[in-house]
């Protein structure tokens, strides 16, 4: 009887605190979601006039402009990619924040992952050189420090380590 | 004023140079003599660089408006505080400053090395300031005659002056610029030893224990002038955010990137004798970033919110960043013959693999920024068409290698030199796993779905979780020896290992932030309104209301202020009151200061963006966790401070017995 009480407290205590943190959860408040994606799309544009912000973060009265559009056509069903394009046939690929990857700006996302792979590869490689133990070739022996010692100079050892811990410790 | 301070910083550069030449003579075998002068230049130029940096900044207080410099960086009506900050606003005072910052540290590591007497120290003593001198031979040059800070004013002297830019004045400039600025100075003293290391030919280890601590002196002031960068941008630019990816500021954190993995990877060559040429080549990389970073915020060659100063001497620093660059790397393929490197390795799974793919990470960062901060001048060079590459690229690229830096940090540390066994692994990982997986599946269950945000959580807890197991396991072992009680024992175990302990503790600070990014990053929510008085909007677990906008003029400027009332789950918890702000003068440029209202769960940030008659218009966002990338700062410089604090001395304590016979020397 005693443990299916608590066992229905604890469920209870869960109940509440999940529904505690679903209403508390930070997410997108559902009458604002053409906002969001406004945002976000405007996130991928660059300012055309201003110095190295985004259409999402500038004031200047063009980005004003752009992102009214982009509500409106957000309104009017347009998808992410259509509205984006939208935007490309007008002012070219430099309105995109990031470059495309197509075509000759496909290198600036491929040069990073090509660093890596080669980076890992450089440091396996690396370590393979220093290995002194090849594949196949038996175990070193343990190094000195690394074997047991004979019992009563293992337990002297301790003794005098845990006397010499007191006394540091007591200063 | 302006007759002394041209004299002074001619006879600087003269100083400089024959410091320089002394010093190279110093380097030969009855070089005595010589060396004790450079020396005194040394102090010489630290002397006159203080006297020329006193000089200006006596301008800038008597607003000596017959100084150029002056009259063009301040007027009456700046509080003392920002006239006196704005003697680094400019190019040629801050290149005053950079150059005078460097003669004071300069001088400080010289007097260190000099009362230290061993063998390494003489022997690295005159090329180290022979490199020192030379990187301030090339700055004194460009002070005493290409950006000169001292020269008259053209034509009648004004009554006051043009003032400092807007953007400019605020308390962050007191401490953002000269805090950064410095700390792309600091690594010219890690450098210098580098290269003294290289032109004397001490190679070995012996001077790693030297540099260590210049180098976590300069990779901690570069790393709070970058944080401070990003607490200012976020409390004064308004757009929300703390890094927007701006090309300045990849130039300030690449040095610091490539520093941190310098100062990781200088304790493998410190405790297994290896990678001493990559260990040279890093602190010249992590010096020539720095070179290139004040090139680039100096230069004006790529598009940024930080042109605040802009000049013709581009040339002269990609001239100085040639000579740096191939100076070192000749030096370093003469002596690549003594640069070989001992290798004993017993398994692929080892504390040394954990630092190789910390430097890799790292690397690979700094490739990753470098490449994005000059594509477009690749592309305009190539294709003719100038591409952005923005935030959207640097978030996808360097994410995923930030997260598994921050994995690395929890696994590196608690694997062992030379090999790992798989019961040791499992030792040391199937607790902190058990925990990471706990408790992120509580918070999957509480709601927390983005896949990023579950991976991006699960790996910050593991890496807390070894943290902490580090700490609880060396304190339980303290107790278990000593009997003293688990705080003691904590407290005891940091301050004696205050390198190790500390280490862990700056990574404890990393992995807040790391969480603080993840939050502002993913959970960001904000909402662009614009509100007539009385109307109020709903944000995350906010309303805002605005109550109404009032003007007032304080000083030299004219401010816009909203008032807005803020209730938080239906209860009134305050006001907020963003404003805006027009200096005179400067009426086509107006600057925001945001109103944030800060929890350890998230910020609510509101900026007044615009208004007419009727109403006003917006910026309100809730940034989860952002407080926490502040305290991680600190908590990154608390440990920075206690790894670099002298281990209390110990005491040896007599062995008592007899020593048996055959005893065997333990050792490695």
């Amino acid at each position: 009887m005693a443990t299916k009480r608590r066992w229905l407290i604890v469920a209870f205590a869960l109940a509440v605190s999940s529904l505690a943190a679903t209403v508390a959860a930070p997410g997108p408040v559902r009458a604002d979601r053409l906002d969001d994606e406004t945002r976000s799309i405007a996130k991928e544009l660059r300012c055309p006039v201003c110095a190295g912000e985004t259409v999402a973060d500038s004031n200047a009265e063009l980005s004003v402009q752009m992102r009214g559009i982009i509500r409106q056509k957000l309104e009017a069903g347009e998808s992410r990619d259509e509205i984006i394009d939208f935007f490309v046939a007008r002012y070219g690929d430099q309105v995109l924040a990031s470059p495309p990857p197509r075509g000759f700006t496909l290198g600036v996302w491929l040069a990073p992952i090509f660093v890596v792979l080669g980076g890992l590869a450089l440091v396996y490689g690396v370590l393979r050189g220093w290995l002194v133990r090849r594949a196949g070739e038996p175990p070193p022996p343990d190094p000195p420090w690394a074997r047991a010692l004979p019992p009563p100079d293992e337990e002297r050892l301790e003794r005098e380590l845990a006397r010499f811990r007191r006394e540091t410790a007591r200063e | 004023m302006v007759v002394l301070g041209q004299v002074v910083l001619v006879g600087t550069c003269g100083v400089a140079i024959l410091g320089l030449v002394l010093a190279l003579r110093g380097a030969r075998r009855d070089g005595l003599v010589a060396t004790t002068a450079a020396r005194n230049s040394v102090f010489g130029l630290a002397g006159l660089l203080t006297v020329a940096s006193v000089t200006l900044v006596t301008a800038f207080l008597r607003h000596d408006f017959a100084v150029r410099y002056v009259a063009e960086h301040s007027n009456r009506d700046m509080p003392l505080a920002l006239v006196g900050a704005a003697f680094y606003s400019g190019l040629e005072g801050s290149l005053l400053y950079w150059s005078w910052t460097l003669s004071l540290l300069s001088a400080s590591a010289v007097w260190s090395l000099w009362r230290n007497r061993t063998g390494i120290a003489r022997a690295l003593l005159p090329y180290f300031m022979a490199a020192l001198l030379a990187v301030q031979s090339f700055f004194t040059f460009l002070l005493a005659f290409v950006a000169r800070p001292f020269v008259r004013f053209p034509g009648p002297i004004p009554a006051d002056g043009q003032g400092l830019n807007p953007l400019l004045r605020d308390w962050g400039m007191l401490i953002h610029p000269p805090m950064l600025l410095a700390g792309y100075m600091s690594w010219t003293v890690p450098f210098a030893f580098a290269i003294a290391a290289l032109a004397s030919g001490r190679v070995d280890n012996e001077w790693l224990p030297l540099v260590r601590k210049w180098a976590l002196i300069a990779w901690a002031v570069l790393g709070v002038g970058n944080l401070l960068g990003a607490w200012w941008a976020y409390h004064v630019l308004g757009w929300g955010g703390y890094w927007g990816w701006d090309p300045v500021e990849n130039s300030a954190i690449m040095p610091w990137l490539a520093g941190t993995a310098f100062i990781h990877s200088i304790q493998v060559q410190e405790r297994r004798g290896t990678l001493k040429l990559w260990n040279m080549g890093l602190i010249i990389l992590t010096f020539a970033l720095s070179i290139f970073g004040t090139f680039v915020v100096r230069s004006g060659i790529l598009t940024s919110v930080h042109s605040f100063a802009q000049s013709t001497i581009g040339p002269y620093y990609f001239a100085f960043l040639s000579v740096v660059l191939l100076g070192s790397v000749t030096l370093l393929f003469w002596r690549m013959p003594a640069l070989r490197a001992q290798r004993e390795l017993e398994s692929l799974v080892s504390r040394e693999s954990a630092f190789l793919l910390n430097n890799l990470f790292f690397l690979a960062l700094t490739f990753a920024i470098f490449w994005g901060t000059i594509f477009p001048l690749i592309s305009e060079a190539v294709q003719g068409l100038k591409v952005s590459v923005g935030a959207p690229y640097f978030q996808r690229v360097n994410g995923p290698l930030l997260l598994t830096l921050v994995a690395l940090m929890g696994v590196g540390p608690l694997l062992p030199w030379r090999r790992a066994t798989g019961r040791q692994l499992r030792a040391a990982f199937v607790l902190p796993l058990a925990a990471a997986a706990l408790v992120s599946s509580v918070m999957f269950a509480f709601g927390l779905r983005d896949p990023a945000a579950v991976v991006g959580v699960f790996v910050c807890l593991f890496t807390l979780a070894t943290i902490v197991e580090e700490f609880v396991r060396g304190a339980r072992a303290r107790r278990a020896s000593t009997g003293e009680g688990f705080i003691a024992a904590l407290w005891a175990l940091t301050r004696r290992n205050g390198r190790r302990y500390g280490g862990y503790i700056i990574h404890l600070g990393i992995v807040g932030m790391a969480l603080a990014v993840l939050g502002s990053q993913l959970y960001h929510l904000e909402r662009q309104v614009t509100l007539a008085p009385g109307q109020a909007v709903a944000v995350g677990r906010y309303v805002v209301q605005f109550q109404g906008r009032r003007e007032f003029v304080e000083a030299d400027r004219k401010v816009d202020e909203a008032v807005l009332v803020v209730s938080e789950n239906g209860a009134a918890v305050g006001e907020l009151r963003p404003t805006k702000s027009v200096y005179r003068g400067f009426e086509a440029q107006a600057t925001t200061s945001v109103a944030i209202r800060t929890s350890a769960r998230e910020d609510l940030y509101v900026v007044l963006n615009g208004w007419d008659s009727k109403s006003a218009s917006f910026l309100i966002v809730v940034n989860p966790l952002v407080v926490w990338l502040w305290i991680g700062g600190a908590i990154v410089v608390g440990g920075t401070v206690l790894s670099l604090w002298p281990r209390p001395t110990t005491r040896s304590v007599r062995v008592t017995g007899q020593q048996p016979a055959g005893v065997v020397a333990y050792g490695d």
